[in-house]
């Protein structure tokens, strides 16, 4: 006969050893990044298609919302609407004239935002870190996509962030906003160097950090900011962001300053992926 | 139906549900933690082991997906979960005031242990305005949830683990 009770524990004894072993699995993940890949990947590999599933019907649910909080507001808007129809009839064709204006604009701007020495990728963001502490998600691309570890990541024309681990068919991507990470960057103008790193609070407002900026350094509000040619992650180039507040540091030697990211990060759906590596020896 | 694949379901549901339906929702600026809520309602329910249990592989599941050291997130969940295994015997199960208060406590818990490890000790040291703007409004619609998800998540507990105590009846 078989029988269920087997073998007893104690509940603080099964603490004591879980405890241990989640100390030893900090400590041999920290220094052994072979071991969290392999836990990861497994992991991953079995989840990946309930994710996808879940993403469509998150999707849809914010979809419906979305519509009915719309009907509501067309509903308010369509009657000051026809009382405004007369007026911007009027004003109609001079707007037609500057549309055709703005046309040649953006298609100007596309040639200078454009990266035309990298090949890139595109990809699905499948799942995000819901804690509300850091900024990773997933894309559903990964190493058997030709993915690596340290390849930069586009969207909306900025730097969205970087690889930090590869599995078969998913990667994880750190953002740029992750609290502590740090990017090497410039301004764009004078090539300046500074420093932009992600800092929680900040995110509130929509913004990061901009450290290390020599006081005579020219950088100054709303000035572009790239990634810098000294930077060991990142390509050069990659647009980041526009700086937003600046001010001297107390030491007087330096300053610091927030940024405005390019890419919006509460919106993201797709990224590239640039597949081109930077090179640091060699 | 047996224990462990009820808690592994219910554990893989609670996941998907944080990370990728509301975590897809724009509108939704702070995730609610139901992991979390699993973890002490099962804690509450079916006494520390279970909870530790619970929390430990929730957690696991989190770091495997996106920790930097995996551990990290599996050692706090199942503290939460060994802790609150001990509330059971004290409080009514039938009305969800006692559970609500747990899950402030709790979470309060988490982002308190959170910021201690994952932010203190990098110098990060304006512990009120990361009290004030994210774990407030996170304990916030975790006790949301726990009101909602509370009494069916209770009726599903209760149901498999009588079941399961039947089927270790039969052997006996």
């Amino acid at each position: 006969m078989k029988r269920r009770r087997r073998f007893h524990i104690q509940p603080k004894h099964l603490f004591l050893i879980l405890l241990a072993i989640c100390v030893l699995l900090i400590a041999s993940t920290s220094y052994n990044t072979f071991m969290t890949h392999s836990i990861q990947g497994g992991f991953s590999t079995v989840l990946l298609p309930f994710q996808k599933g879940m993403n469509r019907l998150g999707g849809l649910v914010y979809g419906k919302i979305g519509s009915i909080k719309e009907l509501y507001g067309v509903m308010e808007e369509n009657q000051k609407l026809q009382e405004e129809i007369g007026e911007l009839r009027r004003e109609n064709t001079r707007y037609q004239l500057q549309l055709k204006e703005l046309a040649t604009y953006k298609e100007l701007l596309k040639i200078t935002d454009e990266y035309p020495d990298y090949d890139m990728v595109g990809a699905h963001i499948i799942s995000k870190n819901s804690g509300n502490w850091f900024s990773t998600f997933k894309i559903d691309k990964g190493s058997r996509d030709g993915f690596s570890v340290g390849m930069n990541i586009l969207a909306d024309g900025g730097l969205a962030g970087i690889i930090t681990s590869v599995e078969a068919h998913t990667s994880t991507v750190t953002s740029i906003i992750d609290d502590g990470r740090s990017v090497a960057a410039m301004a764009a103008s004078s090539g300046a160097p500074c420093m932009v790193t992600g800092n929680r609070l900040l995110l509130q407002e929509g913004k990061l950090d901009v450290t290390h900026i020599d006081k005579d350094d020219d950088i100054d509000l709303s000035y572009k900011i790239v990634t810098s040619n000294t930077s060991s992650e990142y390509l050069p180039g990659l647009l980041i962001g526009y700086i937003s507040d600046i001010d001297k540091d107390t030491n007087n030697l330096t300053k610091t300053g927030k940024l405005v990211p390019a890419v919006n990060f509460s919106r993201l759906d797709t990224v590239m992926v640039i597949t081109t590596l930077k090179r640091t020896e060699g | 139906m047996r224990k462990p694949v009820f808690y592994a379901c219910v554990i893989a549901a609670a996941f998907l549900l944080q990370n990728n339906l509301f975590a897809a929702i724009p509108l939704i600026q702070t995730t609610p933690n139901i992991l979390l809520v699993v973890t002490f309602v099962t804690a509450f329910i079916a006494g520390p082991k279970d909870g530790m249990l619970v929390g430990f592989f929730s957690g696991l599941l989190l770091d495997a997906f996106f920790g930097g050291s995996v551990g990290f997130y599996a050692m706090i969940y199942m503290a939460i979960g060994y802790v609150n295994g001990f509330c059971g015997n004290y409080f009514y199960r039938d009305f969800v005031t006692a559970p609500v208060l747990l899950s402030v406590l709790s979470d309060l818990a988490f982002g308190i242990l959170v910021y201690f490890f994952g932010f203190l000790l990098r110098g990060r040291l304006a512990f009120m305005d990361y009290f004030i703007s994210i774990i407030i409004p996170e304990v916030v619609y975790t006790a949301l949830i726990t009101c909602v998800v509370y009494k069916p998540l209770l009726k599903l507990e209760e149901r498999a683990l009588e079941s399961s105590k039947r089927s270790a009846k039969r052997f006996v």
